[in-house]
């Protein structure tokens, strides 16, 4: 099994302790103010040199998908990123008819948003192409709606799984992002679900347990794991 | 700009068509977004033969929503049943499903193919993509925004979309990507307008100010939103006082009210109680 690291924005760092992971993901899947500028890049390739680069990114306006396609075409030369990590429909077809590139992998929301069209027909068969390097799934629905030979391509995420996203995101004002954006895990209390965890602008739960559940039933083919403080209660199974 | 309103059954079709442009529909056989909705849903298709029927004898356009995606083990049968749909002759069809889409162009439809705001339609890309499998025009998602629109048409103009009305319709979180909205399956899913906890502090997922959305529905009027959606979810008395609310609304913008102008006019509709 693959395993990949996600850092928060771009000066984010590894944990300590934490050994360079096979791939390290950068960017954000759910805010365009996230996605890093070329130069930084090239400086964590410079710190994690082992290290595979996948740039996360999220639904993307125009303003934002211009600057990173111009940010892909910067990096194109020295190979960076080596990985695209795709929420974007338009930017996934962009990407995977130019040819050539760094790989795809279809990010969490992508995913969802195809859902069960991944099934079968045209979804299924650009899915399928080796460009595409992996799907994630983040719970045990969304694991459901890969069949077949797509199960060989999943990227877990864990241990938290998304519950939704907003444009309007309570840490930015006036025109200015505050630096709790990227300060790690708000614990929230919902009627709902219970715990789950505000992290920027997005609605998260913990997925340990479906996360196990779902490397029981599929050999996952990358573990994307993504630190926060949530700490599991004792006696429940992380997948390692 | 024209209004759209959506129809959840027969009975009210006739009460609607007066005020409304254009009518919408989804029926109980094929998923279409409101699954945990059955009463939005007209049940059989004698009932939408004759729905198609009403609108057209009242001059009105009528789409079809077929706006969910579509498992392979039941496509075929979907397919027959979006066909049927079709075959009474509705003008168009609201969609997102790519497979559907590619199958609707392949067959020939001839409709108008409208894409719904659930696609996730942010940028030109995506446009293209869209456009490329036959789709004509767009339900722009409610978290879009109207200054990153119009670069989107900039790049392609022409782009017939339509708006939501945001004063009454925005979801705190991306519509088409939140898990949260039904996460509980429960028959009336509302949790992303429940309160939530921090620290023991009770808050809310939030949404840009009521004036703000006005705003935006404003800006999106001006950049040429061929229509506005009145969704399904409110009784048929209420949609119909926000069709002729939201007609003046755009009656004020067509004669160039300025923007501070319509926020004002607005503040006294809702001083005046026209308007929560
Ligand atoms: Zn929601």
């Amino acid at each position: 099994m693959e395993r990949a690291e996600v850092l928060k924005g771009c000066g984010g760092r590894v944990p300590a302790g934490a050994t360079a992971p096979e791939f390290l993901y950068v960017g954000g899947e759910f805010c365009e103010r996230l996605l890093p500028p070329p130069a930084c890049l090239r400086r964590l390739k410079e710190a994690f040199p082992r290290s595979k680069l996948v740039l996360l990114t999220p639904v993307l306006s125009q303003p934002a998908l211009e600057s990173l396609l111009a940010t892909l075409k910067a990096g194109a030369r020295e190979g960076l990123p080596q990985e695209v990590c795709v929420n974007d429909p338009g930017l996934f077809r962009a990407l995977l008819a130019r040819g050539g590139g760094p790989r795809l992998s279809v990010g969490r929301l992508l995913a969802g948003a195809l859902g069960v069209s991944m099934q079968h027909g045209q979804v299924r068969r650009d899915l399928l192409s080796p460009r595409v390097a992996g799907i994630e799934a983040d719970s045990l629905e969304t694991l459901s709606f890969l069949t077949g030979a797509l199960r060989r391509k999943v990227h877990l995420r864990a241990p938290f799984s998304y519950l939704g996203h907003t444009r309007n995101c309570r840490f930015r004002a006036a025109g200015r992002c505050a630096r709790q954006c990227l300060a790690g895990h708000l614990r929230l209390r919902s009627g709902i679900v219970g715990e789950m965890f505000l992290a920027g602008n997005a609605y998260l739960r913990d997925n340990a347990e479906e996360a196990a559940r779902i490397t029981e039933q599929v050999r996952v083919k990358r573990l994307v794991l993504e630190r926060g403080p949530a700490k599991a209660p004792a006696g429940r199974p992380r997948p390692q | 700009m024209k209004i759209i309103c959506g129809v959840n059954g027969l009975s009210e079709a006739g009460r609607l068509a007066p005020y409304a442009d254009e009518l919408y529909f989804g029926v109980s056989f094929v998923e279409n977004h409101r699954k945990w909705y059955p009463w939005q849903n007209l049940r059989t298709l004698g009932e939408a033969a004759e729905l198609v029927s009403l609108a057209h004898g009242a001059g009105r356009k009528v789409l079809f929503a077929a706006n969910e995606l579509y498992p392979r083990a039941s496509f075929s049968r979907d397919m027959r049943n979006i066909e049927k749909v079709l075959a009474l002759g509705p003008d168009g069809v609201i969609a997102r499903d790519m497979n559907l889409l590619g199958r609707l162009k392949r067959n020939g439809y001839g409709g108008e193919v409208c894409l719904s705001s659930t696609a996730i339609c942010f940028n030109s890309e995506t446009l293209d993509l869209f456009s490329g499998l036959g789709v004509s025009s767009v339900v722009l998602p409610q978290h879009l925004k109207a200054a990153e629109w119009r670069r989107v048409l900039r790049r392609r103009p022409g782009t017939r979309f339509e708006v939501f009305f945001y004063p009454d319709c925005y979801c705190p979180n991306m519509d088409g990507l939140c898990v949260y909205h039904d996460v509980n399956r429960t028959p009336e899913p509302r949790n992303c307008w429940k309160p939530y906890f921090l620290g023991g502090k009770k808050e809310f997922m939030r949404k840009p100010p009521i004036r703000e959305r006005y705003l935006e529905f404003y800006r999106m009027a001006r950049l040429g939103a061929e229509r506005v959606k009145i969704a399904r979810d409110a009784g048929v008395g209420e949609r119909i006082r926000t069709a002729v609310f939201v007609r003046e609304l755009a009656d004020r913008i067509k004669k160039g009210t300025g923007a501070s102008e319509f926020l004002r006019s607005v503040e006294l509709d809702i001083w005046n109680g026209r308007k929560s």
